[in-house]
């Protein structure tokens, strides 16, 4: 568990000499990019830490609510890992911890393939497939993790993994438990949170701390961490593999702009970028089950194809929280009034266009940059851009103009700085010989 | 899977249900037309609309996409035919067979879901002025299904 400014100093020191293009930061480096404060907001978990977290989730649940460990995996993914809303006992014992088979004594029609079937599967429910039928349906919904009884339409019975062993249909049950666990929206926080909660109250001071969506995997591709939040004071987290995000929507991190309007300007933006920065606009992964979907038109509310995981396009977080007029808007669009969609007027495109090419080149600065302090530099400048764009105060536009004219100036200064010392650092090695 | 499907159109054809009809296209057993006669009490009463079932290679695990290919005024019917029933989405049953999907989508016609809209307009229509959704509704079958 190595947290997000932790490493700077060491960071720049020791890649300072490493490379030609290389910049000795120090002076660069202000009191935003390393306070202390920022520390405690989210731990980084890995896999094992992960998966020790979920176990004692559902022993908890077993051990509450006194029932199979099969039974309560499905009520948790049911009750989005809140145990609270599990209901006690009577109505959780009406899921069936594994179905049965079942040789008719006289020979029934399956309702499925509507052919006569001598071998039959079922629950308790008494709705019977014939085993085959039940086998094909299994396999087709393999990441189901809510899967219904097959037999009647009305029936509401779930199936649990127990049966999926039960009849040999293989699949990643823990990969897929664990995904829906970090994507549930409702669930209660882990002990991590709560102890801070603890903590800061009686201190009264228990305002910033976010009930929900506590826990969001790393969006770089095949990362294995996943990181806990804490307090959502920072939108901006680092996992132990110096990913940095934002928690809120898994993009880049982009400042203070709200998630929705970074998403819109990065769709913008040259693909041969965006590809470095690991963005996708068109496809993303199923936050569930990880398919990639492919979002063709229409409002935010996705439904996975695979395994009718219900999210956010914007934010790949849970649907059920977007509630009421969010289906086109994720975030609140308030105080940037300027349409970022490319316009009819000329001239206004032009504008546009230019404002990409800043933001484009200063984004591929920051992703080729080897220093901390460069890359979040750079990050500045390219967000920054898209400040001066949209914003329509003026008076603050012409500031922020002006500082982001000076860090230019700054780079440029220290970037000499660092070529010049790195050039007699060279010389010194080369030219100069010391004998003993 | 075909096999299913050739097994509902012979009972289809055994005993086919009275204000519906479904068959294949063509050579093409996973492509049906079907059509259904718009329900006595309703305002598409008298009209016959034609439907697309196209079924998918894991039928019946997964549901057929079905289309209106007749124009309609309905508020879980879009101007592409799309159609917003639960049957067709989460509420999917492998049990469920053509004929039984032609009934609920008739039903859909006698009792249009008001509060999951597809085609919000309309809906709004109906409940503020529910004669002259009846009216344009009737109006459309009219011109469009008889």
């Amino acid at each position: 568990m190595s947290d997000s400014d932790l490493d700077l100093d060491s960071d720049v020191n020791s890649n300072s000499f490493s490379s030609f293009d290389e910049l000795d930061n120090s002076e660069l480096e202000s009191e935003e990019f390393s306070s202390d404060e920022e520390l405690d907001h989210y731990i980084s978990h890995n896999k094992s830490d992960m998966n020790s977290i979920l176990q004692s989730v559902i022993r908890q649940c077993t051990e509450q609510k006194q029932v199979h460990e099969a039974v309560a995996c499905v009520l948790l993914i049911k009750y989005q890992f809140d145990t609270r809303n599990i209901p006690n006992l009577k109505s959780s014992t009406s899921i069936d911890i594994t179905g049965q088979y079942d040789s008719a004594s006289n020979i029934t029609l399956c309702p499925v393939c509507l052919e006569d079937s001598e071998m039959r599967y079922g629950l308790s429910c008494n709705h019977w497939v014939c085993t085959d039928c039940f086998k094909q349906y299994l396999e087709i919904n393999r990441n189901e993790l809510l899967l219904k009884c097959p037999g009647n339409a009305k029936c509401s019975k779930l199936i649990t993994n127990l049966v999926y062993e039960d009849l040999n249909i293989s699949r990643d049950y823990s990969m897929l438990l664990m995904n829906a666990f970090i994507t549930s929206s409702n669930r209660i926080n882990s002990d991590n949170a709560r102890k801070l909660k603890n903590d800061k109250s009686t201190k009264g001071d228990s305002n910033d701390i976010s009930d929900n969506n506590s826990f969001r995997l790393c969006p770089f591709p095949d990362c294995e961490y996943t990181i806990e939040r804490l307090l959502n004071t920072e939108k901006v987290v680092q996992c132990s593999s110096n990913h940095n995000f934002c928690f809120d929507c898994g993009s880049i991190p982009h400042l203070n702009i709200q998630c929705e309007i970074a998403a819109e300007w990065l769709a913008l933006v040259d693909e041969d970028i965006r590809s470095q920065s690991w963005i996708n606009d068109f496809t993303k992964q199923c936050p569930q089950c990880r398919t990639r979907i492919q979002k063709s038109e229409g409002c935010n509310h996705m439904s996975c194809s695979n395994c009718r995981y219900q999210f956010c396009w914007v934010c790949s977080l849970s649907w059920a929280d977007h509630s009421g007029n969010s289906y086109y808007i994720c975030s609140k669009v308030a105080n940037y009034k300027k349409s970022i969609r490319p316009s009819k007027d000329k001239k206004e495109d032009a504008k546009l266009q230019k404002y990409i090419k800043l933001f484009e080149s200063n984004l591929s600065m920051s992703n080729s940059s080897t220093s901390d302090v460069l890359k979040k530099s750079y990050e500045v400048l390219a967000w920054g851009y898209v400040i001066v764009y949209m914003s329509t105060e003026t008076n603050n536009r012409i500031i922020l103009e002006n500082l982001l004219q000076r860090l230019i100036a700054d780079i440029d200064q220290n970037s000499n700085v660092a070529k010049r010392s790195r050039a007699i650092h060279d010389f010194i090695s080369n030219e100069f010989e010391f004998k003993k | 899977m075909a096999k299913r499907l050739r097994k509902e159109l012979a009972d289809l054809r055994k005993d086919p249900p009275s204000s519906c009809s479904a068959g294949p296209v063509g050579d093409d057993l996973f492509q049906w037309q079907a059509t259904i006669l718009g329900p006595a009490d309703s305002p598409y009463a008298n009209g016959l609309f034609f439907l697309k079932f196209q079924f998918p290679p894991d039928y019946p695990h997964k549901p057929p996409r079905v289309t209106f290919e007749t124009k309609i005024y309905h508020p879980n019917i879009n101007s592409s035919g799309n159609i917003c029933v639960d049957v067709l989405k989460d509420n999917w049953s492998p049990v469920l067979t053509v004929p039984k999907l032609l009934l609920s989508i008739s039903s859909l016609l006698t009792d249009p879901n008001f509060d999951d809209p597809l085609v919000v307009e309309i809906s709004n229509q109906a409940r503020q002025d529910p004669q002259k959704y009846e009216a344009t509704a009737r109006e459309w079958t009219r011109k469009y299904a008889m």
